[in-house]
């Protein structure tokens, strides 16, 4: 493999320190600004691009080395991080600081900071996407959205963009990336706070999804975060022991650990025949939950 | 049988084991794009037959980016459940020791990776078409028909941009250039060829590729006159490997079929991670599973002289293989249209509505929306909740009528459909056996009589392939484990008696002497208590406009006893086409009803 090929560690995994190597992609006609064994700071600018309002700054998004340069393509940098991954994403690679809407506020009226990267950890309704890609913020994370109204915002069939077929195209340099997926969830607490704690920081984000090869979107921040611990690999197998939380169904985002694996199968919520685990949710409570519906998370 | 030769069997083995006709035990496997499936075959007093069945995740996509993984995980679950070793430190034992331990041949069939992209390209690409279409189907590929400007337009860098972000979407596996028969005037064909050159130059991948760029070169495969080959090889010499083959006519069309097919391994599967050890295990090339299908559905209808249609309804594509009494095959295929990572196409191809009036429950759009693309988002996820669950049964009926009506195909005209196996995960993994007989009625909507099986060890894909190396055993494990579970014989009407009145009046004769009869009114769906072993002569007596096959009005005696399945004798007076109530509530209660009478269920 190419020195200069990109790594994606894989599996949906919160790695509080992480070396990556991540491109910015630059548009024809960008003025570089930095050139190859260059180190950088996340709040560098790397290029600048002509708009109708002058010149735009590109900034490098995360602390780090540059390794490569092409122009009219992107620089590609080299950095430890703090990696969070979500489920699914539109928009390719921004830089902002991230932040939260005021508590209590309403995102049809709450203002929107230009540049920024806001947080928000429940379902994110229509207006907000529509007002932070009128209003200049650079990306969204959020719990989720409904399926339709992510279409409707990005003015596409999501499901093509997923195969891969067509390129998306979404409103602005808006990148969008969904944590938990589509419908109505809330964000995994574990995120949450850690997003919490580092508001303010500036965060490089990219909503580039393609599920076949297990590739999410993700959110990159220049310090590691020590207050998380050591980054361990999940396993990969669902055996007692693992941390799972339920991806679908009544119980859906829900955690808890693997207590047993029955041998003999079972009859599940929707009336099929599935392998089952016996999951001790955080809640206390023993369940039995179909195996095809547990994400590792530990 | 199946068209495998003896000649074949003896070279195949790879000269690992036995020779296959005296293998004691076979591991055959099915790597699908979600599932990966195994059987466990031995001798069972001197009989072939399957002792396990497993279903485990595909492991293709990082963070388990090794087909193998998955084989192994199946290979341990078989372990678990029989209590026979497979493998030693991990790796499988073969041949069979003395103790018992491993099998003597493995046989490999796969979807993983998806159908084989191919471009297709050339100035005989639409004359020619009806005859391309022939010699491509049935087979595991998607056509694409991506236009590339001549070789002299002047192109800006905008332009090349753009032509290259198209191809990078297609992500063409190989190219096929369609010439003439004769060889053509000017440069048609050269251009063509210069342009598929500039194609593959736009496919190269570059450092600043975002993830898991193709490798370089692009196979083309060129069909035409031979002097017209010899232009496309020259342009393209250094570039990719150009293989030619005879232009198509209407005799000339297995050499392109034999040639895309063979491209199938080269081309999708060998870009599976770990497929090298995998492909060293197995005995014989492996076939698409569609290519396999193909061969069980034409070895049943060979074997009981009756009109067969296997349906395959999986998680990115759905397959049909009909086959005729008298050796016709009638493939149809969706590569890319399934209840799964498919379903996001399966949608854009029928619309939202059409997969909606199925569902027997209050769901809007963007409930399916959200189940679609988080069944996309997630391929292994099953449906977890019954509503989810009635969800993919609806896919899966749009999935095989969409597949049955696909461009070319001549499947939609099969009738009588004697005999429809169902298998794949969608049908085998059913909460009850009437919602696989309802989703092959609604899917198919047969005419006539039909005998519903269902293959819930998901073997049937297996076999088609197994008969390269060993006709013996397929020959019989297609007439035993592939076919465990007959549903029911179904009859199906056509015709114009109103909803309600009598459609059909039956008489049914069984083998012990008793006789009952039964009255079928327009527009139900009935099961008549025919237990599974007993069998029965029938007398059918439709109203003046139905028509049960014969002619309106026209009745029937089987010359046959039908056999009763777990689900009896199925009536399905509802008509053909079958059209369901435009009042929402009322569609409703009618597909609950539906249901509720397969299921055996009390109305209250």
């Amino acid at each position: 493999m190419s020195n200069l090929a990109l790594d994606y560690p894989l599996g949906r995994p919160i790695a509080p320190s992480i070396t990556v190597r991540r491109r910015r992609p630059l548009p024809q006609g960008a003025v570089l600004r930095v050139q190859t064994g260059d180190g950088v700071s996340a709040l560098q600018p790397i290029a600048e691009i002509a708009t109708q309002n002058g010149r735009v700054p590109v900034l490098a998004g995360i602390d780090g080395r540059v390794i490569a340069v092409t122009p009219g393509k992107g620089v590609i940098i080299e950095g430890v991080a703090t990696l969070l991954q979500g489920l699914v994403g539109l928009g390719e690679s921004a830089a902002g600081p991230l932040a939260f809407l005021p508590q209590g506020e309403s995102p049809a009226v709450a203002l929107i900071p230009r540049g920024a990267i806001l947080v928000y950890p429940q379902r994110a309704p229509l207006t907000l996407l529509q007002r932070a890609a009128a209003h200049g913020a650079m990306g969204v994370i959020a719990a989720s959205a409904s399926a339709l109204e992510l279409e409707s915002f990005a003015r596409a069939d999501i499901s093509a963009f997923l195969e891969q077929r067509i390129p998306l195209a979404v409103p602005g340099p808006l990148v969008v990336i969904l944590t938990e997926g589509l419908g109505d969830a809330a964000m995994q607490m574990e995120m949450q706070t850690l997003l919490r704690r580092r508001e303010g920081e500036m965060a490089l984000v990219n909503g580039t999804s393609h599920p076949r090869q297990n590739v999410r979107p993700e959110v990159l921040l220049s310090r590691p975060d020590l207050a998380v611990g050591e980054y361990v690999p999940p396993p990969v197998l669902l055996r007692p022991g693992a941390i799972v939380r339920v991806a679908a169904g009544a119980r859906r985002g829900m955690r808890g650990m693997i207590r047993h694996v029955p041998a003999h199968m079972a009859v599940d919520a929707a009336g099929l025949r599935t392998r089952c685990a016996t999951v001790e949710l955080d809640t206390g409570e023993r369940v039995s939950l179909p195996m095809h519906l547990l994400d590792i998370i530990g | 049988m199946l068209g495998a030769t003896s000649n074949a069997a003896q070279s195949l083995d790879g000269g690992r084991g036995r020779q296959p006709g005296a293998a004691r035990s076979l591991l055959l496997i099915d790597c699908g794009s979600a599932f990966t499936k195994a059987a466990l075959v031995g001798l069972v007093e001197s009989r072939y037959r399957m002792l396990a069945s497993v279903s485990v995740p595909t492991t293709l996509a990082a963070p388990q980016a090794d087909i193998m993984l998955g084989v192994r995980n199946a290979m341990s679950e078989i372990e678990r459940i029989t209590g026979r070793v497979l493998m030693r430190a991990g790796q499988p034992i073969q041949p069979e020791d003395e103790d018992g331990a491993g099998v003597d041949l493995a046989v490999l069939v796969s979807s993983a990776g998806g159908p084989m992209r191919l471009m297709t390209l050339g100035p005989g690409r639409e004359s020619l078409a009806m005859l391309l279409q022939r010699a491509l189907s049935g087979l595991f590929i998607q056509l694409e028909t991506q236009q590339l400007p001549p070789p002299d337009a002047p192109l800006s860098e905008s332009d090349l941009h753009r032509l290259a972000a198209n191809l990078r979407a297609i992500q063409p596996h190989a190219a096929l250039i369609v010439g003439s028969p004769t060889q053509l005037p000017g440069n048609a064909i050269a251009s063509t060829a210069q342009s598929v050159a500039r194609a593959i130059d736009l496919l190269q991948p570059t450092a600043m590729d975002v993830s898991y760029p193709r490798p370089p070169g692009l196979p083309v495969i060129f069909t035409g006159a031979p002097p017209d080959a010899q232009v496309v090889a020259t342009t393209l010499q250094g570039r990719t490997n150009v293989q030619s083959v005879e232009a198509l006519s209407p005799s000339t069309l297995s050499p392109l079929t034999r040639a895309v097919s063979a491209l199938y391994e080269s081309c999708v599967l060998r870009e599976a991670p770990g497929y090298a050890a995998l492909r060293r295990m197995v005995a014989a090339p492996p076939l698409a599973t569609v290519t396999s299908l193909g061969g069980v559905a034409r070895f049943l209808a060979h074997h009981f002289q009756m009109n067969v249609v296997a349906v395959d309804v999986g998680a990115n594509s759905t397959e049909l293989a009909g086959a005729t009494a008298k050796g016709e095959f009638l493939p149809a295929l969706h590569p890319t249209a399934g209840v799964g990572a498919g379903s996001g196409q399966l949608a854009r191809a029928v619309g939202a509505d059409s997969i909606l009036r199925w569902i027997a429950a209050p769901i809007d759009e963007d409930d399916l929306r959200e189940y679609i693309l988080t069944h996309m988002l997630r391929p292994r996820l099953l449906p977890a909740t019954p509503l989810a669950l009635e969800i993919q049964y609806a896919l899966a009926r749009e999935a095989i009528r969409l597949a049955m009506h696909a461009p070319g195909t001549r499947m939609a005209g099969l009738h009588p459909m004697d005999i429809v196996l169902g298998t794949g995960g969608v049908l085998a993994h059913v909460a009850h056996p009437a919602d696989a007989a309802l989703v092959l009625l609604d899917g198919l909507q047969p005419r006539g009589i039909t005998s519903l099986v269902l293959d819930s060890a998901q073997i049937a894909g297996m076999l088609g392939n197994l008969a390269m190396v060993s006709p013996d055993i397929a020959a019989a494990l297609s007439s035993t484990d592939a076919v465990p579970l007959l549903l029911g014989s179904a009859i199906s009407i056509h015709g114009d008696a109103p909803d309600g009145q009598l459609a059909l009046r039956i008489v049914m004769e069984f083998l012990d002497g008793r006789q009952e009869e039964a009255e079928i009114a327009s527009g139900t769906l009935v099961r008549l208590p025919v237990a599974p072993g007993d069998r029965v002569l029938l007398s059918l007596y439709p109203a003046p406009n139905v028509d049960i096959g014969l002619g309106p009005g026209q009745h029937a005696r089987s010359s046959e006893p039908v056999e009763g399945g777990v689900l009896g004798l199925i009536v399905d007076a509802r008509g053909r086409p079958l059209l369901l109530p435009s009042d929402p509530e009322m569609r409703v209660q009618q597909l609950r009803a539906w249901r509720k009478a397969l299921r055996g269920e009390s109305e209250s």
